[in-house]
């Protein structure tokens, strides 16, 4: 029943003054989940390195596990006393290390029968799970805080809308007592958020949970070591695959999730919580007493966030806490394009760094290829390897499947290159031979052209590695699928092209109301005065005279439908911008017409007042009206809440140097604190509307050498908006 | 119907205002057009009406805001909108109001022509109940006060005899102001006396 694991390393230190007879330290570490269990698998490798460092001697670390994700209930603690004792024999481990609640509360269980001399450096606790051991003599505690209402604050401070909160949580006894805590932590959040527990559910059953969320839901990661249906997850492998289908934004508990598609926020610091633990290590095995080492708890970290995690969610980072941290920023073209690609930049920089993640983990665990194999599949990697010698390339299915190559087909480097256009062949052989005689790690991307005709675009990642003995040459690597990604890249451009005509067809969206009667009138006296001329002509005398004047007013009715569709049609266009003298006097009361059924409809009063002999400016009349029309909505809207009588909108226009300065004054609710974020591209505080108003407005001035800008009003509530516009002729001499 | 129904049309669109005015008069109505809210309210006294076509957006106000002000001023005319784009929460709030209906421009005659008759019949059936009440007053007042006493006590449910102890009469003269009553306001049953007191706002004797 009992899997035990004992693994034996050398530590860091090869030379040692202090050891006595040249023997090394054994450090006991005593597994609650097994090695590779997060978090404990962080703080367990953290420990072991910086042990290594800091201790003057030789240690050897031993490695036992009590396996609970996979056997809990049944404390079958004999079996593992037994075989410890017979490793040991005679000869005690210097320092036993429990790591976990679990570990801890079997040392305290058989304190008596395993090594009872023997100091224990307890880690991996925190101060919610009280643990007896911690009572006991010789045993020190390196406890963790973690606050769970922070944690909850953080989801609530950097995504304040959010209305659901999914919690994923294993079953095994540890998560089931953290689920517990949480739920009685985020108690008094209710009413304010709804909470999800999803502990009990398989992680199939929590994938697809998390893929079809409500709106403004969030996704909060415990500790996911066994699921619902009893299946194991190490290490963060249940997190990757959650958050590679999840709608909503991941959230997290531990410094271990950040980088695997968490926010982030003040996670649980394992890597200083291992120091801590560490230096007090070094003390017990330099012989110190026990009774005088004291571990103050640590608390969660400072908040440090996922870049990309940001941008994908289109969070600010001024909305980030005082004293936070960015990480794994990404300064490429991604950064210059994000709202274009935002979604295609996260999931390449995720897939890049489960690469990273896996060839680490490969390294790591370099014989259980067939493992590792195993977890790039479930990423859509494909694995390969090419014998230097024979020619000979070994592939995963899924390697195959991404160059549609049959699963049993035997391969070679000629074979697959017949899958690449015959133009990019030589270009890519040629990279992968510079790559495998430098020796170096190569990243290739190319096209592949499947059976039926449609083609793929693949980058493969490969490095030459020296056989053993023979010298022979060998490569490895991992392919993956970027067709997305090429797709994305090359829509860039022209979307950028689209983007000018899609906020022009926003701003008229915003008019459909009054264009709509504006349209109707005309249309509707048409048919009336057609339907009364057919009435007439029934009768047994026709009044010509009345005809005439009838079919007169249809035709006039015609052209005010004719100059509507015109102005639309102006609005819309999507060429050039032109650049002609304009009138913004003019300009101004033509926008007025535009709007005039969506002003009264919004019971809001326009008055413009204009200087004498105010001089033209130079600029596109059709951008500089949805200009107005944009910044007329927008007064509207801040005024929703007004009493009738109060929505006036005042339009002040004058002549200031060389400018033209056009203010916009409304009554309505204000601005916010940072008048500045209202510029930024994508606020909004619509609920509905592309939020793209204020952004677009002002590149639109500043491509005309205006400027826009907002203040406060002086007196009352209400906000202010100005233009100014490089007058044609200059006013000073 | 005898006359020619009265129609009063409210647009601000000066082109749209004369076609349907020339629609409606081409049907054989009286129209009264005005192409301002606020002048239409104030010669409404002076208008008598049968019902009122009114454009929903309009400076001003606007076509819900006038039918408030209407029937805030105690005018009960069947009221049809015309509005320029379909609007559902405007058309909710219209019929909740009493609206007969509501009719989307470019509207078909056709359309407009049943909604105005289905307004008539319900201007109709209004006038004939303002009828019939104002003539039940003509002969509530022909009473006697003795009569109109003896009326609050009949409308209780109470027997002759009992009246005539209330009121300190004998049994015979109370039949006697009962039957002229009766005979007066046109109501044989005491079921009718009772419907007609509580139109007319008679209270039951204590």
């Amino acid at each position: 029943m009992w899997r035990l694991a004992l693994v034996l390393l050398l530590g860091g230190c090869a030379f040692s003054v202090d050891a006595k007879d040249g023997a090394a330290q054994k450090v006991l570490l005593i597994h609650s989940f097994g090695r590779d269990f997060a978090p404990f698998h962080l703080v367990a490798s953290h420990f072991r390195s910086e042990l290594g460092k800091l201790c003057p001697g030789t240690v050897e670390f031993v490695d036992a596990s009590l396996e609970m994700a996979r056997f809990d209930g049944v404390e079958k603690d004999e079996p593992l006393l037994t075989f410890l004792t017979a490793v040991f024999g005679e000869k005690a481990p210097d320092l036993l290390v429990p790591i976990g609640a679990p570990a801890a509360m079997f040392c305290h269980r058989n304190r008596d029968r395993l090594f009872s001399k023997v100091p224990i450096l307890a880690v991996g606790l925190d101060k919610r799970r009280s643990v007896p051991l911690v009572e006991m003599p010789g045993v020190v505690e390196a406890m963790t805080d973690i606050e769970l209402d922070g944690l909850m604050e953080n989801i609530l401070l950097v995504m304040p809308e959010t209305k659901h909160v999914y919690v994923t949580m294993g079953t095994a006894p540890l998560e089931q007592f953290w689920a517990l805590e949480l739920k009685r932590a985020w108690e008094r959040y209710e009413g304010r958020v709804e909470m999800h527990f999803l502990d009990g559910l398989s992680l199939a059953q929590m994938k697809s949970v998390v893929a079809s969320p409500p709106k403004d839901a969030v996704v909060f990661h415990g500790i996911m070591n066994r699921d619902g249906a009893g299946v194991t997850h190490e290490a963060e492998e249940a997190l990757v695959e959650l958050v590679a289908v999840a709608k909503a934004p991941s959230f997290g508990y531990s410094e271990g999730q950040l980088g695997l598609g968490i926010i982030g926020g003040r996670l649980l610091p394992l890597r200083e919580s291992a120091q801590r633990a560490a230096t007090a290590a070094v003390r017990l095995l330099d012989g110190e007493d026990p009774a005088v080492i004291q571990l103050e708890a640590v608390p969660l970290s400072a908040p440090v966030y996922d870049w990309r995690e940001l941008r994908r969610w289109g969070i600010a980072e001024s909305t980030l806490p005082a004293g936070s941290t960015v990480n794994h920023r990404v300064p490429t073209l991604w950064q210059e394009h994000r709202g274009w690609v935002v979604g295609a930049g996260v999931v390449a920089g995720l897939q890049t760094g489960l690469i990273v993640m896996l060839l680490t983990a490969r390294r790591r665990a370099r014989e259980s290829d067939a493992a590792f194999s195993l977890a790039a599949e479930s990423v859509g990697l494909g694995v390969w390897q090419r014998d230097m010698v024979t020619d000979e390339i070994k592939a995963s299915d899924q390697w195959r499947v991404l160059f549609g190559l049959n699963p049993s087909e035997r391969l070679t480097l000629g074979r697959v290159l017949e899958r690449v256009p015959v133009e990019e062949r030589e270009d890519l052989q040629r990279a992968i031979e510079m790559g495998n005689r430098q020796g170096q790690r190569y990243l290739v991307e190319h096209q592949v052209v499947l059976e039926d005709g449609t083609t793929r675009w693949i980058a493969s990642m490969g490095r030459a590695e020296r056989g053993k003995g023979s010298g022979a040459m060998r490569t490895r690597g991992v392919s993956m699928d970027i067709t997305e990604r090429k797709r994305m890249e090359a829509e860039l451009g022209q979307q950028r092209n689209q983007f000018a005509h899609l906020a022009r067809v926003a701003s008229l969206g915003e008019l459909t109301g009054s264009l709509a009667h504006e349209l109707n009138q005309p249309l509707g006296a048409i048919l009336s005065n057609a339907q009364t001329g057919l009435h007439l002509l029934n009768r047994p005398v026709a009044d010509l005279a009345e005809l005439r004047e009838i079919l007169g007013d249809i035709v006039e009715a015609d052209k005010r439908a004719g100059e509507v569709i015109v102005r639309v049609r102006s609005l819309l266009q999507a060429g050039e911008a032109e650049r002609a003298a304009v009138n913004v006097e003019a300009c101004v009361e033509e926008v007025g017409r535009l709007m005039r059924t969506d002003l009264h409809e919004r019971g809001v009063e326009l008055r413009m007042a204009f200087a004498r002999d105010l001089p033209a400016v130079r600029g596109d009349l059709v951008q500089l009206q949805q200009v107005m029309i944009n910044l007329l909505m927008n007064a509207c809207e801040a005024m929703v809440d007004k009493e009738a009588g109060e929505r006036v909108v005042l339009v002040t226009a004058v002549a200031e140097k060389d400018e033209v300065r056009v203010a916009i004054e409304d009554s309505g609710i204000g601005l916010p604190e940072d008048v500045e974020q209202l510029f930024r591209a994508f606020y909004t505080t619509k609920r509905t509307g592309l939020g793209i108003g204020l952004g677009i407005c002002r590149t639109i001035m500043q491509s005309h050498g205006g400027r826009l800008w907002a203040t406060r009003k002086e007196t009352g509530s209400g906000a202010v908006f100005h233009l100014s516009l490089p007058a044609v002729r200059p006013l000073t001499a | 119907m005898s006359q020619q129904p009265i129609i009063g049309l409210v647009d601000d669109d000066p082109d749209m205002l004369k076609a349907l005015r020339r629609l409606l008069m081409a049907r054989g109505f009286l129209v009264r057009s005005y192409s301002s809210s606020a002048t239409f309210l104030e010669e409404l006294k002076g208008l008598d009406l049968d019902a009122v076509v009114l454009d929903l957006s309009m400076p001003e106000f606007n076509g819900l805001e006038l039918q408030e002000r209407m029937k805030r001023d105690g005018y009960s005319y069947p009221v049809i909108f015309l509005t320029g784009r379909g609007d559902i929460p405007s058309s909710v709030r219209a019929i909740k109001a009493g609206a007969v209906n509501f009719l989307t421009k470019p509207v078909d005659d056709r359309d407009l022509l049943e909604a105005l008759d289905q307004a008539l019949e319900v201007s109709g059936r209004l006038r004939a109940e303002a009828n019939a009440t104002a003539e039940e007053r003509v002969r509530l007042a022909k009473l006697t006060p003795r009569e109109f006493e003896v009326l609050r006590h009949v409308i209780t449910g109470r027997l002759n005899k009992q009246i005539a102890a209330d009121l300190g009469a004998s049994e015979q003269t109370i039949k006697i102001h009962r039957m002229r009553l009766t005979e007066k306001l046109g109501c044989p049953s005491v079921a009718e006396l009772v419907r007609l007191a509580q139109r007319q706002g008679v209270d039951a004797a204590d």
